[in-house]
Order: structure tokens, then sequence, then C-alpha cells
């Protein structure tokens, strides 16, 4: 009972700051590169660094909640890849909106445009470094929950797919990620919560 | 599989967390273990034996079918 109240705190915290990072992300990008140069554009591009500072903060005490000596050395150091790769992707990609769209069409542009990838193997890095690291029963039970979210990505994705025929409007391909990536987190939540 | 983790390590004196800092392992894996929700490898069932000086058939027994 005592672990789940921890967990459900760690919750709240993680999903409120991730929540205000993606808000002041799309704000950032949507509203803040349109706006007059000036104080205001400046804090409210800035306005997603200072929210990750929180999720940043919300990790650092689930951390410290741990009582294993070892398992706070190793998710420290996963996190502080992790968050140095993530760090560096959004500062790549608030760049290539500012600078990277304004470009002449031509493979230099493209090459900008695609420059946010860089990081991503940083972070596809630190998760392969992660994985080494864990014990034999975490591993496992990272490999059954990501299983079970490309099962239910693939059914989502599939009956999108037949929904599209049936005259839905057609959806980009990125937005396959965010459906796993939702899939993972609710396949997590519900593992823990009933302890499978 | 049953076993006797808890008992052994109740007896001691030691958490959970106390007894994953000793076998290099999270405390989630002592717990599962503990309940029966995961078998360990026979590396992690040896180091556990080794843990506490006995073999793994007397910390591990097999269900009856």
């Amino acid at each position: 009972m005592h672990e789940r109240k921890i967990w459900g705190r760690y919750l709240v915290e993680m999903s409120g700051s991730l929540f205000l990072f993606v808000l002041c992300l799309v704000v950032s990008i949507k509203v803040g590169r349109h706006m007059p140069e000036g104080m205001m554009q400046t804090m409210i591009l800035v306005s997603p660094m200072l929210a990750f500072l929180l999720v940043v903060w919300a990790v650092v005490r689930e951390i410290q909640r741990n009582e294993v000596m070892r398992e706070r050395k190793i998710w420290t150091r996963y996190m502080g890849e992790m968050l140095g790769a993530f760090f560096l992707y959004v500062l790549v990609l608030m760049l290539v909106h500012r600078f990277g769209f304004p470009m002449h069409e031509g493979t230099v542009r493209t090459l900008v445009l695609v420059s946010p990838m860089g990081p991503v193997l940083l972070v596809v890095w630190a998760i392969a470094r992660q994985i080494q690291r864990v014990d034999e029963y975490a591993r496992k039970q990272v490999l059954e929950t990501i299983a079970l979210a490309f099962g239910i990505t693939a059914g989502w994705t599939l009956s999108y797919g037949f929904l599209e025929n049936a005259g839905f409007p057609k959806l980009s391909m990125s937005t396959v990620w965010p459906v796993m990536g939702t899939a993972w987190i609710v396949v997590t939540i519900i593992r823990r919560i009933t302890g499978r | 599989m049953k076993n006797i983790l808890r008992e052994l390590r109740t007896e001691r004196g030691w958490s959970q967390a106390d007894l994953a800092d000793r076998l290099k392992v999270s405390r989630q894996t002592i717990n599962a273990i503990e309940t029966g929700r995961y078998d360990p490898s026979l590396p992690l069932a040896f180091k556990i034996a080794r843990q506490f000086k006995l073999k793994i058939e007397d910390i591990f027994v097999a269900n009856e079918h």
C-alpha cells in the first residue's frame, strides 16, 4: 500500500509536469514563432525549457525515494543520459523551428529539418545502455510491456487504416509514435496497479 | 515454484531493499520472487543460495502437478 502511495505521487508529479511541458512546447511552436520579437516572445519560446525543469525535478524525487543504493545509482545515470539527450533534442527542435523553416528549399534545409534525429540517436543509446544495466526481472517486465503496447498499436493503426477507407481523414505516419507511447504508459500503469 | 525467501530474509532482520542491495537487483525483483510472481534465473538463484549459505533446493521447491 505504501509503495502504491509513493508511486501514485510520482505519477501525479510526472504527468502534471509532462502536461505542462507539452503545453508550453505547443504554445511556443504555434504562437511564439508568429509573435513580434520582444520580451514576451522570448519568454514564450523559453517556457518549454522551464517546464522541462519540472520534469527533471519529478524524476529526481522519484530516484531519491528508491531505498536500494544500486538502483538509485543506475537510474541516476540513466536519467542523466536520457535527460541530457532530451534537452538537446528540444534545443535542436526549437532552433530548427526558428531558423530551419524560413530557409530556402533544398538539401541544406532538408538536412536542417531532419537534424533533431541526432539527439534521438542519443536517446536510443541511453535506452540500450540502461537495458544492459537493469536486472533480469526489470528487463522481462519492460519487454512484456513493450510487446503489449506494440500489439495495441498494431490493432489501433490497422483499425484506423480501415476507417480511412471508410472516409476518415488521412493521418500522418508520425501519429503512430504518440499512439504507441500512450499505449506503453497505459499498460505500465495498469500492470503497476494490478501487480502483474 | 515455491520458496522460503521471505522467511530467510526476515529471520535475518533484512528489509527487501537490504536484500536487493546485497544481490544487486531491484526491490521489485525481491518482492516478485517472494510473492511467487517470478522465478529467478539459475545464476540469480545461485546468488540467492550463496547469500544465505544454503543450497538452491533448500530455498526453492518445484510445485507438484
